[in-house]
């Protein structure tokens, strides 16, 4: 793949900061979540708003840009780079296309600052539990799975009026981390207080036509979980030693890494070419993310079994990648619809 | 809990199906705490085939009675598969022996009453024949100079405890030597011959658990009416490996309980249900949604992994079954 200069520039300044700012943080994210000062250094560099236009303090990144961003970030911490999705796929996006106009300046600002932050509850891919209704300007019932559960600003989708809300924080009945991104929390919410409406109808089929375009930064973290367990598995292959040889030099070592750097080459060409299909590539790099950090494992040994070590982390990340906004079902579903018609993959 | 495990007769090695079956069973629903009551044992197979009547008086009988907990230690931090890369070094001294070396991911290291470790006693004539030289001993882990540091932060199996063991100067007395000198290999190998078998049930019984879930979860989701048939397929798939895996794990039981093993077929038992093991565990969780990211199946998948590691990864079982062949052919 053959990046433009200015995607060059910005993928060398994510790894800079990731270098000199994440890595050594690493561990204490995953234990505590995103600290304070690291969310504030990502606000400067324009991570946090960057989907948001320059006028509203953003960094106005194209689609391509920003999988650049996230990308570099999920090579280093995939929590933080989960946690900058959240801020501009999950708020600024669809508060930006869906609200109106005064609704969305100010607390775009504040999010693209790092003054605030912001987060959706929705329930596109699973059974509604507790469904949420809103009733004139009150907001009553349940979220689960909300990310980043205490942030200040919520979207809320309310299937049954068809309609983004956005709520102060609701009431955090549970908060818990999952297999993977334990940098982030996830948690279930109860809202029930005043809440505006956002003026875009049909609510549920904007925002999934919205987390579909957003498949496309699932598709770059996920390339990150791989590139990164690529690199290390093939460092660790040159340096350690077995049996009298590098391990680099036993044919089912080198062809574990040789394979997944191919695989890697081949879907990162796809994810940054002309107008890749977002699901497809989300479904590409997923299945490549769990492959590549199992192999990475399996190279290092028990080493690679351990979280100082940097390895294991990745192989959880892509699980809950692969099931955090719609599965890998209902990717396949999506995508064979498109190909053969609304009848195809019944449910 | 471990010592109901042994007082409920689960645990018996007068019968090691039981044995074999708790390990499936257990598991199939906590790998963590199950391991840790099975593991507590560790190693005995050792003293049972050649250890004295002394040393099963003084440690195999307590251990099997759930009041001893024993450990293997093996692996070095240079070493990993490459058993006989050990540069662990027992030097002879009168009336024993004195102990030097290093041991890394060490299941019970902070918790054993004792370790049974391999060490060189004397240097290998040729980097070929490195296996030759090796001795297996019995140290205590509260002899001087033996420190165990609990290593946190593992992928899966929390429950257990594994550690890094340093020996530095720990007099070991003739009488725990075990075997003979210079044999040492030989016994830890023919324990890992036995042992693996038991990764193997451990493999299957995680495969299974984690196709538990999945049917519950189906249940949960579709009710009285059948899942979609991608679905159905992956439950399919799953449980033809599953017991793909179990037949051959059973087969190689079988043939080590009649004390003929064939080693070829104990490393396929764990190499293949290890493999099952871990195609299961990414199909289900990508499978089951948000549902899968949280509770037992998210456990289930981390605790999956070390199996393709532990007592030989699956390359090098790979290699002992090709290597097993082409004695067979040659022979």
């Amino acid at each position: 793949m053959t990046l433009r200069d200015e995607e060059l520039l910005l993928r060398r300044l994510a790894t800079e900061f990731c270098e000199s700012e994440v890595e050594g943080a690493r561990l204490r994210i995953e234990r505590e979540g995103v600290p304070g000062p690291l969310l504030r250094r990502a606000a400067e560099l324009g991570f946090l708003g960057a989907l948001a236009p320059p006028e509203l303090g953003g960094s106005g990144l194209d689609a391509r840009s920003y999988s650049v961003l996230l990308q570099a970030l999920s090579k280093c911490s995939t929590s933080l780079a989960y946690y900058v999705f959240v801020q501009n796929s999950l708020f600024i996006a669809p508060i930006i296309r869906l609200g109106a106009p005064e609704q969305a300046r100010p607390l775009v600002e504040e999010v693209a600052s790092g003054r605030s932050a912001g987060t959706l509850a929705q329930d596109l891919f699973r059974e509604p539990g507790n469904p949420l209704s809103m009733q004139s300007s009150r907001l009553e019932g349940e979220a689960d799975f909300v990310p980043l559960p205490r942030a200040a600003h919520h979207l809320v989708l309310v299937r049954a009026s068809d309609r983004l809300a956005l709520s102060g924080p609701g009431e955090v009945l549970e908060e818990y981390r999952l297999v993977g991104l334990r940098g982030v929390a996830f948690g279930r919410v109860r809202y029930g207080g005043d809440a505006d409406v956002l003026p875009a109808p049909r609510a549920v089929d904007a925002l999934r036509g919205l987390m579909e375009e957003a498949s496309l930064g699932v598709a770059a973290m996920a390339l990150g979980i791989a590139e990164r367990a690529v690199e290390a598995a093939a460092q660790y292959a040159k340096d350690r030693e077995a049996f009298n040889s590098k391990l680099a030099e036993f044919q089912p070592i080198a062809f574990y890494v040789a394979e997944a750097h191919a695989q890697l080459r081949a879907v990162e060409s796809y994810v940054y070419s002309e107008s890749p299909d977002p699901v497809a590539a989300k479904l590409l790099a997923l299945d490549l993310a769990r492959r590549a950090s199992r192999m990475s494992i399996q190279v290092h040994g028990g080493y690679g079994y351990f979280e100082d070590v940097g390895i294991e982390r990745l192989y959880r990340d892509a699980a809950a990648l692969s099931s955090i906004l719609g599965g890998r079902e209902a990717d396949l579903v999506s995508l064979a619809r498109r190909i053969l018609g609304d009848s195809a993959a019944r449910i | 809990m471990r010592r109901r495990a042994f007082s409920s007769g689960l645990l018996d090695m007068s019968d090691p199906w039981k044995v074999l079956i708790a390990m499936e069973e257990f598991c199939r629903v906590d790998p963590g705490l199950g391991l840790s009551a099975i593991a507590s044992m560790f190693g005995s197979e050792i003293l049972m085939l050649f250890g004295s009547d002394a040393q099963r008086e003084r440690y195999l009988a307590p251990v099997m009675r759930g009041e001893m907990i024993s450990a293997v230690a093996v692996t070095e931090p240079t070493g990993g598969s490459d058993v006989a890369g050990a540069r662990s070094t027992m030097e002879r001294v009168p009336g024993g022996y004195v102990l030097n070396g290093e041991k890394m991911f060490i299941t019970n290291g902070t918790v054993a009453d004792f370790y049974y470790v391999l060490a060189r006693t004397s240097p290998p004539d040729s980097p070929e024949k490195r296996h030759r030289g090796l001795s297996v001993a019995i140290v205590e882990r509260r002899w001087p100079g033996v420190t165990a540091t609990k290593l946190r932060g593992k992928l899966g199996m929390r429950a257990t405890d594994t550690a890094e063991v340093r020996f530095e100067g720990v007099r070991v007395p003739e009488e725990n030597l075990v075997g003979e000198e210079g044999k040492g290999f030989y016994y830890i190998m023919t324990f890992f011959n036995i042992s693996r078998v038991y990764v193997a049930a451990q493999a299957v019984g995680i495969a299974q658990g984690l196709l538990d879930l999945y049917s519950e979860y189906l249940s949960r989701r579709y009710g009285s009416r059948p899942p979609p048939e991608g679905a159905q397929f992956l439950l399919a798939e799953g449980i033809t490996k599953v017991e793909a895996a179990r037949l051959l794990t059973y087969r190689a039981a079988s043939l080590i309980f009649q004390f003929r093993p064939d080693p070829a077929l104990t490393s396929m038992a764990k190499y293949y249900a290890a493999e099952v093991a871990n195609e299961v565990a990414q199909g289900v969780i990508a499978a089951m949604g948000e549902e899968g990211l949280r509770g037992r199946a998210e456990k289930l998948y981390r605790d999956a992994k070390i199996t393709e590691i532990w007592e030989g990864t699956s390359e090098i079982e790979k290699l002992v079954i090709y290597r097993q062949l082409t004695r067979r052919s040659g022979s």
